[in-house]
């Protein structure tokens, strides 16, 4: 049976975890690799890296961390942000990257998916939305959550599809940050429209976040960042529950 | 010496450091005789089958494999490098593989998501998945199950196993899997 997968994510910048990471009874570390390598001990499914680098002078930094932590990691690792052209993920994936996840650039250039997708695979293919109700609509925003698109967000779930990518990691800005839960609701609307995975992501505030999301969605996937960063929970405090309320999860 | 094949099909590098992280001596290769003279052959590859089969006959490396598979040389197939093991593919265009093993490659048949991605079970071991296309086949296999299909996951036949998932990036049970492989006599 294919297991719901729990994706510990770190916002990289210059080469650093933003802000470190406190594990349970270790103090800040701020080497990704060393991050994403004690989330791969803790029976972590796939560990994605968001570079939040502002400079373009400092692109060379993450294709050296992807290097570095392909060499080490013996699970499934993405990367997003400042991907833009076909020649951008070539040099990720041939860094030894598995997935890209794409955003701004493919609302930009929806072509970006069905390119990638023809020439890397689908499987290699994320497209990340940020979305927000505005008047009782689903709407896709870009910029952090500053600007709204104008696109319906139902109408880009069917296109980003139609156009081959893999998979959607899918974020609610009205949950992003608030740590009041996953948003069911976006969530359910999305699954019902696509038949490729789908990542659950913002608002994650406990365990139980986690497991309500499982049960009251169809995602595949949930993406979760500060409740491990800052030791609230390990992964595997998660997949124990997770078995216990009957959710398929893998554990070592 | 462990020759990885190098033919052009994406994220052959990790397979490289996956036999480095187990203390092996891997080395990423499309020459003839470094094949030949390798003690094990991993086939890698992400992608199409008929691009597949296009870059192995480009490099000239369909009958070095064929020879090495008729040597003995004991030969691993991992995802697309699992599925062109077998006669016959029809992703895209129906296309002919090496044919080591008895069967075809088509899309899976069920109405579930696909691509098929992430973590599932073989005998009990949860390995990291990711495809569409699956392998239709009366050898020897192990599967996962998907839904109402049963996915040939592990097949194997005397020198040759083909592995859908990637033990490369299935933590360490995909690590033991694979060690147990390069070490076994």
């Amino acid at each position: 049976m294919l297991k719901k997968r729990i994706i510990p994510c770190l916002d990289i910048k210059d080469g650093k975890v933003v802000k470190g990471v406190n594990f349970v009874n270790l103090i800040d570390v701020g080497d990704p690799v060393l991050v994403a390598k004690e989330y791969e001990n803790q029976c972590a499914d796939e560990v994605v890296f968001l570079d939040i680098t502002a400079s373009s002078d400092n692109r060379e930094t993450i294709y050296d961390l992807v290097k570095r932590a392909a060499k080490e990691l013996s699970i499934p690792l993405t990367i997003g942000g400042g991907i833009r052209t076909i020649e951008d993920f070539r040099k990720i994936l041939n860094c030894g990257a598995d997935k890209v996840s794409i955003n701004t650039s493919a609302i930009k250039n929806p072509n970006l998916i069905k390119e990638a997708a023809e020439e890397f695979g689908s499987q290699c293919v994320v497209v990340a939305i940020d979305a927000k109700l505005i008047d009782g609509k689903y709407k896709v925003f870009v910029k952090g959550g500053r600007e709204d698109t104008g696109i319906f967000l139902e109408d880009w779930v069917k296109q980003v599809s139609d156009l081959g990518a893999g998979e959607i990691l899918l974020t609610s800005m009205d949950g992003d940050g608030t740590c009041k839960g996953y948003d069911i609701p976006m969530l359910n609307v999305v699954c019902d429209l696509v038949n490729i995975p789908v990542i659950a992501s913002g608002g994650c505030g406990s365990i139980k976040d986690i497991i309500n999301c499982f049960k009251e969605t169809k995602s595949d996937a949930a993406l979760v960042a500060s409740l491990f960063h800052f030791g609230k929970a390990t992964v595997s405090e998660v997949k124990e529950e997770m078995i216990k309320n009957n959710i398929p999860a893998r554990i070592v | 010496m462990v020759a990885i094949i190098d033919y052009n099909v994406g994220n052959v590098e990790n397979v490289l450091n996956a036999c480095k992280r187990l203390g092996v001596d891997g080395k990423l290769t499309r020459d003839k005789n470094e094949i030949l003279n390798a003690d094990r052959i991993i086939l890698p590859g992400v992608g199409a089958f008929p691009v597949a089969m296009k870059k192995l006959k480009e490099y000239d490396l369909v009958d070095v494999l064929k020879l090495a598979k008729e040597n003995g040389k004991k030969i691993m197939g991992i995802c697309l490098g699992m599925q062109i093991l077998f006669e016959k593919g029809y992703e895209v265009e129906e296309t002919e593989g090496l044919g080591f093993l008895r069967g075809y490659i088509d899309k899976i048949p069920t109405n579930q998501k696909l691509p098929h991605m992430g973590w599932n079970d073989v005998d009990g071991d949860d390995y990291y998945f990711v495809h569409s296309y699956m392998a239709f086949t009366d050898e020897d296999t192990k599967y996962a199950i998907y839904g109402d299909v049963k996915i040939p996951a592990i097949v194997k036949k005397d020198n040759v196993v083909g592995c859908q998932f990637h033990p490369e990036k299935s933590g360490q049970v995909g690590e033991k899997l694979l060690k147990k492989w390069l070490y076994e006599g």
